[in-house]
């Protein structure tokens, strides 16, 4: 009873006890369900499927915007080249300088295709991707 | 262990897997026993938002810990600001969480002295009707020792983990009184 007051240690107690309760699917009848006021097993019920409904979602908007990144690279790139004249060598270029990779490739000029692709797999494309359009502002 | 976020999809899977229903009670019941004088529907509405922000991905959870865990956690946190936002001669002044050395310094500057709060505390406690039975008690004593873990308790006193949960059942609805008489003993 040093560090840690009496209240504190009565409010874990319970808190540990909420905590370690078995949540793990078994029976979604209802039947063992102890309501604290009448329709509160409906009323969570509810919000249990919009929840569920919720995250299928976000999963969705998550894979969307994997695909989105990936298939606006090409035609940003290609506005970017054109508005600022630089070519797509120097900003791969830059960008690792900036952000480093786990391999520091000194001779990039004289790098093979494995090398490269090596590269491209470590690229934050969404980073590199903010960065153009940050660039673009700029102008 | 390094810092690792779960996937919108991760977070599903675990959504899918659990008795949420039941899982969105407890929350409820703790939040609303931390927010004493409260009804349920602020607890209900904090215990929605937090779910909410899970699952929009506006909160992370760190795979560091259980996905259990890491909703308790972020529920008792949100409690906690929600306490801390009302002004400590507000009625719900009730919700802190108090600091015992300030009792301490104040008239209880020993050990023996704590020993004897504890004491008082249980007096409290057996003037509830019903009184608390033995296992209440046992649990009350292990908690006033810093020992809040169910399993822990059980293994103290030699008793099954189950008459533990259910002693806990029981005792947490005995708690009002003690709150009160700690919180005057801290704010007179």
């Amino acid at each position: 009873m040093d560090d840690k007051t009496i209240i504190e240690c009565i409010e874990e107690g319970v808190f540990q006890y909420y905590l370690e309760m078995d949540y793990h699917q078994k029976d979604t009848s209802g039947d063992s369900f102890e309501e604290d006021y009448e329709g509160q097993f409906d009323k969570y019920t509810k919000l249990s499927k919009k929840l569920r409904f919720k995250a299928q979602t976000a999963v969705r908007k998550e894979k969307n915007a994997k695909i989105t990144t990936l298939a606006s690279v090409s035609t940003r790139l290609k506005d970017f080249i054109e508005s600022s004249g630089e070519s797509a060598y120097m900003l791969l270029k830059r960008h690792v300088e900036n952000n480093g990779l786990a391999v520091n490739y000194r001779n990039f000029e004289a790098m093979t295709e494995e090398e490269m692709l090596n590269i491209l797999r470590q690229l934050d494309l969404t980073a590199f991707m903010n960065e153009l359009d940050d660039s673009l502002e700029d102008e | 262990m390094a810092k690792e976020i779960a996937t919108a999809n991760e977070i599903a899977e675990e959504l899918a897997a659990l008795d949420l229903t039941l899982l969105i009670q407890s929350l409820v019941r703790y939040a609303q026993s931390r927010m004493r004088g409260s009804d349920y529907i602020e607890a209900e509405i904090i215990v929605g938002n937090v779910l909410e922000k899970v699952v929009n991905g506006e909160r992370r959870w760190n795979k560091e810990y259980s996905f259990k865990s890491f909703i308790f956690l972020a529920v008792r946190s949100l409690v906690s600001q929600r306490n801390q936002s009302f002004d400590k001669g507000q009625l719900l002044k009730l919700n802190r969480d108090y600091n015992l050395e300030d009792v301490k310094n104040k008239e209880h500057s020993d050990r023996s002295k704590t020993e004897e709060l504890v004491r008082s505390l249980i007096k409290i406690l057996e003037r509830h009707r019903p009184p608390p039975d033995e296992i209440e008690l046992m649990i009350f004593e292990s908690w006033t020792d810093n020992i809040v873990k169910p399993r822990e308790i059980a293994d103290l006193w030699e008793i099954e983990i189950g008459e533990v949960r259910n002693g806990i059942k029981r005792l947490k609805r005995k708690l009002g009184p003690i709150k009160d008489h700690l919180t005057t003993l801290i704010y007179g």
